[in-house]
Order: structure tokens, then sequence, then C-alpha cells
């Protein structure tokens, strides 16, 4: 397996081109006691960024996790996607967007059962446009000795990374991972990190990771906190620590 | 409300697209067996009640002329309890508006004093003189007719005016049909009463009689009773004495009743095997995700009974509903259905009852069903040790499957491939849910049994077969010569004359009554047909059966048979079978006319014709006819297809429309319910797929792509179990009345299929509105 290094940040002012941008981004869910789950967020993310949400339970960042992505959409406010409007998009438009842009990865791997490894990642190879093969994806997590195992015969920390490359292997331009070492236990976790960091590293893909374990956001470049609804701080990492140097 | 009864209720609203499902299937099973229990029940119960009331004959006999005096000597057969004379005769009807002669059977009132078939008076009196009748009451209403009434009667040549005194019913005439008919036609045929005197001297029969009913001691030895009076009457022409079974109308009816016995069984048997299939569907599903609520359960400690008990009753309600929903639809169409056969069987009265011992059984009955589909979900739930339970589930195990070589898996998509894994981890549920909507596919195809073999069925007997336009008999035996006769009659191009004589044929120790019909070697009128439809030249010797008789006697061609000929002499002649004929109406032998005269050492006789007539000259043909004495019998092809099909046409209809709701019951219950329960436990990865960028459409070919290839593995094997089930319907119901032909026209497969297809597809619609629903968030937020 590669040794990752730690490798400095991006700059403090960065050339890197705009992806995803939300502007005044709120979130209120209908029902018999009206939630707002997002009031007013604004966010930038670029291109080959790697950055970690951090926030305690209830605090907003799944939200908006799933509208960055696309499986929601906001009630106000702005998000564009380079110069498409995600914000006032229909379902059709939503589902191309995430067709061809987007990866994602969950706590729960959410492979399909009856498929094998590789048969999971091709899942997406089959519709995306400029796919790496099914069996560079795997490997790029170190999974390639298990290329034929159905989830079931895998290890959880296996099948999360077989979920991560199933999400990488369009090549996306965005991935985004909800709490994917939530389900793990450490050891585990720093290897499915691993996986997140070097496709970050070698892919340049923008990789937002939510997560409530602070220990976390030393990988980042930046580090965004999420309370009630709210970004209430920004910091940036001076050094990205490697992932096998956490511990918690 | 106990808290579980709380749980039950709402289980059930939350469940309640396929608990109505399941609900109808059982309906369907329960109204099935309702018709057919309470129909069939009607059917006897009426018969015995008319038969009793009217004191029905249990022995029929049928001479030339005996004299009366015979009557002790019959009453003194052991056995018989009570014997009946009368006057019998063949008579041609004119009435007034209606071109065609009418053909009736005429017979003289019964003894007023503890005589047997007594008349049950509709309206009006009996008749007394010889210028009054009575009129059965399905020839009355053909013809609107009401006491005091009149038409003209040729009786043995001689024309009469009669006037209606009464409108009357017969247990011998319940099935009135003429002998060789496919159909009743009221309109054209009749049976008329007279009193005895009158018709005596009408028949020539003063002093004597011609027609003989028994009553039967009970326990009598049947067989030798009719022996005995077959010996008796030989010397006075009978044709052999016959018991109630093979009496005309009570051979219909028995056989009538006979088939709701199996379809009283067959359907409703279907339908329950498919609701408890369903219901173990279901209730698995239910259960599977139910698991930890049931640990938890059992933890506070509910025993393993009150938890089976809290399942089995959410079962049980559903097919509660469904049952009494079925007893009431099933009593509603099964009073409707007597309806329909008042038309056919002519009861004084029908009563129709639904004993409360069938709606009991068929609730309990698909009560049964219910138990076995729910048993084993619940006995696995409720053995489940609670710590075990609250584990979540073992992930399912899939493997590569057989079918997968390596070629073939290149080729299938993922999806495909989660397709065909997905059925081969459960064969045995893929496989029920296959038979399931094949039944329903089998149903379609039996329910077009019946138009398509009627139509080859007319076609062989009016095309093929018979080709006369009008078919005549005459009152006796005439000379040949009566042929240039009919032949100068208006509008006839062809007249081909026959010779009937009525037969037992036997054949070591088996025995069969019946008819041999001499036809002109060069006949063109009436074909007999082979097996594949072509037509038998008539053999200048030696005798044809048809394949119904030649099977019952066991012979084939080169066989001979012993003919007793029961008329005359009664001689007994032997005669080499040369083959055999499949023509789908009646059965019997024939010969060449002129071989069957020498056999019957007569002279060139004849007993009645087939003329070939031009259309136009029709009404002048009949008003001659109606005036020409011994003419006794008619015929009119035309007619009898016409109303043949017109009387079918709407029975088909509404049989095909029933047909057509049950299966769609089956097909959406098992589709639907697959689909429901397919996407219940595929949620997570439809949404998976929906995040990872796949449409709705394509999401959707993936859920619907395990029940479409049930169903397009299910339509062949529904097409063949419907054919099977069609083969054992014709087999059941062939006689030597009739043989319904087994045709399926290629229709009646597409019909079937396209209404499977039609199903799946409405089906899967309903499916396009939970796929659009799906929570992509929440169904991917919760552990596996």
């Amino acid at each position: 397996m590669p040794v990752s290094e730690p490798y400095p940040p991006l700059p403090e002012a960065p050339s890197a081109e705009v992806l995803l941008s939300a502007r005044g981004l709120s979130k209120i869910y209908d029902g018999d006691v009206p939630v707002q789950a997002l009031r007013g967020v604004d966010l930038d993310l670029r291109a080959g960024e790697f950055v970690v949400l951090l926030g305690a339970s209830g605090s907003g960042k799944s939200t908006l996790l799933n509208i960055l992505g696309g499986l929601e959409t906001a009630s106000s406010g702005v998000v564009r996607y380079r110069d498409h409007d995600l914000t006032h998009a229909d379902d059709r438009a939503l589902t191309r967007y995430r067709r061809d842009h987007v990866g994602f990865v969950f706590q729960f791997y959410n492979l399909i059962a009856s498929l094998t490894a590789r048969e999971n990642v091709e899942v997406v190879t089959e519709i995306a446009e400029r796919p790496l093969s099914p069996d560079d994806a795997l490997r790029a997590v170190g999974l390639d000795h298990r290329l034929d195992h159905f989830p079931a015969q895998l290890s959880g920390g296996e099948q999360q990374r077989v979920a991560i490359a199933r999400a990488i292997a369009k090549q996306p331009d965005l991935l985004l991972c909800d709490e994917p070492t939530g389900a793990l236990d450490s050891k585990t976790g720093i290897l499915v990190l691993e996986a997140l960091e070097r496709v970050n590293r070698d892919l340049k893909t923008l990789t937002v990771v939510i997560t409530h374990n602070a220990v976390i956001a030393d990988i980042a470049d930046r580090v965004l906190h999420l309370s009630d609804g709210r970004i209430v701080g920004e910091h940036r990492n001076p050094t990205r620590r490697a992932p096998r140097d956490l511990q918690w | 409300m106990s808290v579980l009864t709380h749980k039950l209720v709402r289980d059930l609203w939350r469940l309640r697209g396929q608990a109505l499902a399941i609900a109808l299937v059982v309906a369907s099973g329960v109204t099935t067996f309702v018709i057919a229990h309470s129909t069939m029940r009607s059917l006897s119960l009426t018969q015995r009640e008319f038969y009793r009331d009217s004191r029905f004959a249990d022995a029929f006999a049928s001479l030339t002329r005996a004299p009366r005096a015979l009557e002790m000597q019959m009453a003194q057969i052991d056995g018989v309890d009570i014997v009946e004379t009368r006057a019998s005769g063949s008579a041609l009807i004119d009435l007034a508006g209606f071109d065609e002669p009418v053909a009736a059977q005429i017979l003289s009132l019964p003894n007023p004093h503890g005589g047997l078939n007594r008349l049950y008076l509709r309206a009006g009196r009996l008749p007394e003189s010889d210028r009054e009748v009575a009129v059965n009451e399905a020839f009355a209403e053909a013809h609107q007719l009401r006491p005091g009434d009149r038409f003209d009667l040729t009786l043995r040549g001689v024309q009469r005016r009669v006037t209606v005194t009464g409108i009357a019913l017969s247990a011998e005439f319940v099935y009135l049909i003429r002998p060789g008919d496919i159909f009743p036609d009221y309109k054209r045929y009749g049976v008329l009463w007279m009193a005895r005197k009158p018709l005596e001297a009408a028949e020539g029969l003063d002093g004597a009689f011609n027609d003989v009913l028994l009553r039967l001691q009970p326990g009598a030895d049947v067989p030798a009773v009719i022996n005995a009076l077959d010996r008796l009457l030989a010397p006075y022409g009978s044709a052999g004495a016959i018991d109630r079974s093979d009496q005309l109308s009570h051979r219909y009816l028995s056989d009538e009743i006979h088939q709701w016995e199996v379809q009283a069984t067959v359907l409703p048997g279907i339908f329950l095997g498919v609701a408890a299939f369903l219901l173990n569907v279901v209730m698995m599903r239910l259960l599977k995700q139910e698991r930890s609520q049931v640990a938890v359960l059992k933890a506070f400690g509910y025993s393993a009974s009150e938890i089976a008990m809290h399942y089995l009753m959410l079962a049980g309600v559903i097919v509660l509903l469904g049952s009494v929903f079925g007893v009431g639809v099933g009593g509603w169409l099964g009073a409707g259905m007597s309806r329909v056969y008042q038309e056919f069987f002519r009861y004084p009265y029908l009563h129709y009852v639904l004993d409360l011992d069938v709606a009991v059984s068929g609730v309990l009955v698909s009560a049964l069903a219910a138990l076995l589909g729910a048993a084993l979900a619940v006995l696995r739930a409720a053995r489940l040790p609670p710590a075990q339970g609250m584990r979540p589930e073992a992930p399912p195990r899939y493997r590569i499957t057989v079918f997968e070589t390596s070629r073939i898996r290149r080729w299938l998509s993922p999806g495909a491939r989660m397709v065909v894994r997905n059925l081969l981890r459960q064969p045995i549920k893929a496989s029920l849910t296959v038979l399931g909507i094949a039944f329903s596919a089998a149903i379609l195809v039996v329910g077009g049994l019946m138009k398509d073999s009627i139509d080859v069925l007319l076609d062989v007997q009016f095309r093929q077969a018979m080709r006369a336009d009008l078919t005549l008999s005459f009152d006796d035996v005439k000379h040949e010569r009566v042929r240039h006769l009919l032949a100068a009659m208006p509008g006839v191009h062809r007249v081909e004359v026959t010779r009937a004589v009525p037969v037992r044929l036997r054949s070591g120790h088996r025995s069969e009554r019946s008819a041999i019909q001499g036809f002109e070697p060069d006949a063109r009128l009436y074909r007999l047909l082979d097996s594949d439809g072509n037509p038998v030249p008539i053999p200048r010797d030696g005798l044809l059966l048809t394949a119904i008789l030649a099977q019952k006697l066991g012979v084939a061609a080169g066989d001979t048979v012993e003919v007793e000929v029961l008329t005359g002499e009664r001689q007994i002649r032997y005669v080499p079978v040369v083959g055999v004929t499949h023509e789908l109406i009646g059965s019997g032998g024939y010969m060449d006319r002129s071989a069957l005269n020498r056999l019957l050492n007569e002279g060139d006789v004849v007993t009645g014709a087939f003329l070939g007539v031009e259309h136009s000259q029709l009404p002048a043909l009949f008003t001659q006819i109606k005036r020409t004495p011994h003419i006794v019998g008619l015929m009119n092809r035309e007619v009898a297809i016409r109303s043949f099909t017109e009387t079918m046409a709407g029975n088909i209809l509404i049989f095909a429309a029933v047909m057509l709701v049950l299966a769609s019951t089956i097909a959406v219950g098992v589709v639907y319910n697959s689909m429901r329960v397919t996407f219940s436990e595929r949620a997570r990865e439809l949404a998976s797929l929906r995040v990872l960028g796949y449409t709705r459409t394509e999401t959707g070919v993936v859920l619907l792509g395990e029940i479409v290839t049930l169903t397009l593995i299910a339509i062949p094997l529904g097409w063949a179990i419907g054919w099977l089930l069609c083969s054992l319907m014709v087999a059941e119901l062939a006689s030597d009345l009739y043989r319904i032909p087994l045709v399926l026209a290629p229709q009646t497969y597409a019909y079937a299929a396209l209404v499977i297809l039609v199903t799946t597809l409405l089906s899967s619609l309903l499916m396009t509105r939970s796929i659009k629903r799906l929570d992509l968030v929440s169904a991917l937020k919760v552990p596996q």
C-alpha cells in the first residue's frame, strides 16, 4: 500500500475553480412541527479540495450534503454547480447531475447484496461517460483481491471501500461522504479514510466528508463547523495529517 | 382494545393494498365455491321435489301398439309398483303468422287417479275433447300462446283445428330438446297433451297403447325389470325399455349437475391455493420487517402463542373479509344463475337455496387456506429467541447462478444479474409466483374454450357434416318412391332419402341402445367425417360407428357386432364394423341404405329425407309440407344455426366476462403483491441506484424485471395448464349426446397473454408511484 505523506494545503487565495457555491441556503422540513434544518448557509467549494463538515447530530450537516449532492432541494437560497442552477432543478435534471458529477459514500454502505464487488462498481460504470474500469476503481481502494466477493462475504471496512470505489469509478467532480466511518471501528475507519485521501490526491476530486468525529478534521484542507443550521466557523489546516496518524 | 389489537388495525391499514388484493382472491374463490355448491343444490333439490310432486316414472318404453290388457302382466313383473300406459305420437303444428312447420310430440294425459308424470298446470285447465290440447310452457312462451288460442294440428295425416286449454310443465321435459339437436328450440319443437280417448282415436290406438311408464318399488332390481319388460313388449314393436338414467331430459339435467360438482372443487381450489400462497409471501415479509418488534414483545413477556395469535388474526381478518364478501357475491350471482337456468331447465319453480352450511363451509375452507398460508411464517417468528430477534438478520447470501457462464454474464447487465440472482435465491417463491400467474392465464384459456369449440362444433356439424337445408322424418316407413313426391315440391333441388332403425348393439358383454341410419351411397347432404374432418364414404357393406359408440362397445374396424333390431320381429344380425366416424353430435351407426334394407329383410323403404332447397322457395315449400300428411319432423339447418348462435352468444359473453374478472383478480393479486414485496425488500437498493444517478425508469426496470421475467415464464405455462384443463373438461363432458371438440383459437392464447400483460402493466404503473415517492435520503440512512 502506498504511504500517504502529509502534503501542503491549497494556497490561501486559491486559483482553483469554484465547483459548488451556495448562498443564503435554507431548508425547512414541513410537518406537524416544521423543522428548520439550515438557516442561510453561504459556501464555496473548489475543485480538488478536501473539506470536512464538522457538527453535532442535528446540526444540519447531512441536509447540507444532500442539497449539495442533488438529493434534496433547498427551501430558499441558491446552489450552483459551475454555471448550473441546482435550486430550481427538477428531478430529471438532478438525476442527470448526480449521474454525471457526484459520487456518494454513506455511513451504511448501501451496496447491492445480489451483486459482487466488481458488479457493484459496474452499476456505475455502465451509465457513466468516462468511467474508470471497475478493476482500477477497486484497486484504488486496495480491494483488487476481492473482486468477485458478494457484500455478505466482505467485512464492514471492505464494503465501505467498495462503496468508495463505486463512488469514484465515474471519476466524479465531487465526492460526498456522509459519516463514512460512522459504522466502523477506528482501525477500519482509517483504512477507509486513506482510500478517500488517495482518491482526492490522485484524481483531484473535490471531497466533502461530514462527520461528528472532530479527529477526522485533521486530514482536511479546510474544516467547516456547523451548528443549528449555520456555518459557525471555518479554519484551514496548515498541514493535512495522514489518516494513519489519527486516533479515536 | 388491547394494544395488540391497535397494532392489528394499524398493520391492516398499512397493508391495505396488499390485503385488498388477497381478500379479492379469497372472495373469488369463495364466490365460485358458493355459486357451484348453491347451483348444484338448487338444481338437484328442485329436481327431487318436482320429480316427487309429479310422480316422475322410473322406467319408460315405447312400442308400436299393444292391448291395454297387457297392463296387468306388466304390473306383475317383480319390482314394479305402478304401471301407466298412454298414447303418444308425432304431430305437425301450423301456427298462424309463423311460416315454418313446427314439430311436436303429443301425449295422452296421465291417469287422473294415481297416474305418473303428472302435469303441473301453469294456466288454464286440462284438455277434454279431441279439439283441445295443453301445451308445454316454453313452447307457449315462444309463441305467446294463452288458453283459448287456436292452431292447426296434423296427426297421422289428418289436420284439425285445436284450442289451447292449458299451459303445462312436466318432469319428463324439464330439458326439452328434439333428439339430434344440440340446443333447445322452443319455437319449432313443442310437447302437446290431449285427453286419452281422442288421442287413441287419432293414433288408431283404440283400447291400445304405445307408451309405458313404470314406477318401481324401492330397491327394485332395475335391469331385471327392464329385461322382463322387454321380453313382454317385444312382440308389440317395443324399441326397448330404458330406465330413468337414459331418459333424455333427466340425462341432460344430471350432466349439468355433475358439471357443477366438478366446478365446485376445481375453481375454488385454484383460488384458495393462490390466496394461501399470497398470504404466505406477505406474512413472511411482514414478520421479517417486524422481527425486532416480535423479539421486544417476547422480551417483555408476551408468550409465543399470543404473538402467533396476533399475526394469525391479521391473516384471519383479511380472509374473513374476503370470504364474507365472496359469500355475498356468490349468493347474488348464484340467484342470477338460477334465473338463467330457468330458461333451459323448465321447472315450474326453481328454489334457489343458499344454505347456511354452504356459506359456512366457504368461509371455513378459506380460513383453512389462510391458516396454511400464514402458519409457516408465524411459527417461525414465534419460535425466534428474543435475543436473536433483536439482532439484525444475517444478510442474504447470494451466489453466482449456474446460468451465468462467463459468456452470458458478460451479456447480462448488472440489473439483469440482480433479477436473476434474486429469483434463484428463492426458487420456491419464484415458482409459486409463476404458477399463480399461470393459473390466471389458464382460467382465461378455459374461458375461451366455449367460444372456440362452439364455433368449430357449429362448423363441423352444420357445414361439414349436415349440409341438408331441411331434414324431414316420416311417421312410418314409406316406399322409396316418396322421393319423387319430395323432388316435385317447390324449390327442392336435391333429395336424399334415409332409413333409420332403433337397434341394440352388442359386443361381448357390452351392449348399447342406439340407431342405425341408412344413407344413399352418393349422399352429399349429410357427410360422415373422420377425425381430421374429411368425408368418409358410405361403404357398400358393413357398418360405420361413431367413435364414442365404438369406444363404448370396445370395437374397432374389423370387429363384428351383434345387431338386435328393436322393431318388428326383433331380428338379430351380425354386421362387420368397417370404420369409425367423428361427428360431434349424437351417436349411432351408419350403413348403405340398400344394405340396411337387405339386413332388415324389407323392401326399398325409407323413414326420412334430406332436402337441398332453394332458399327463396322456402315459404312455398313450408306451406306444402304443412299440408302433407306423414311428415312429422322437420329441422331447418339455417334456423338451427341462427337460434343456437343467438342463444349461445349471450351466455358465452357472460361466461367469458366472469372468467375475465376471476382471472384478473388472481393476476392482480399475484403480480401486485409480488411487486410490493419486492419493492419493500429492495427499497434500499433502488434508492442506491437513484442516488448513483439511475433515472426512475432505469430503477423501475430493475424493480419490474423480476415480475416481468416471471410473467413471461408464466404465460406459456398458463397456456399449457389451460390446454390441459380444457382437455380434462372436454373428456369429462363428452357423452353420446354431444362431444365438445378441444379447439383453442390462437386468439384465445393471445387474449390470455394480453390480459396478463395488461394486468402486469397496470400493477407496474401503481408501483411507479412508489418509486417516485421513494425517499432516497431516509431509505439509505437506516442500517442494513
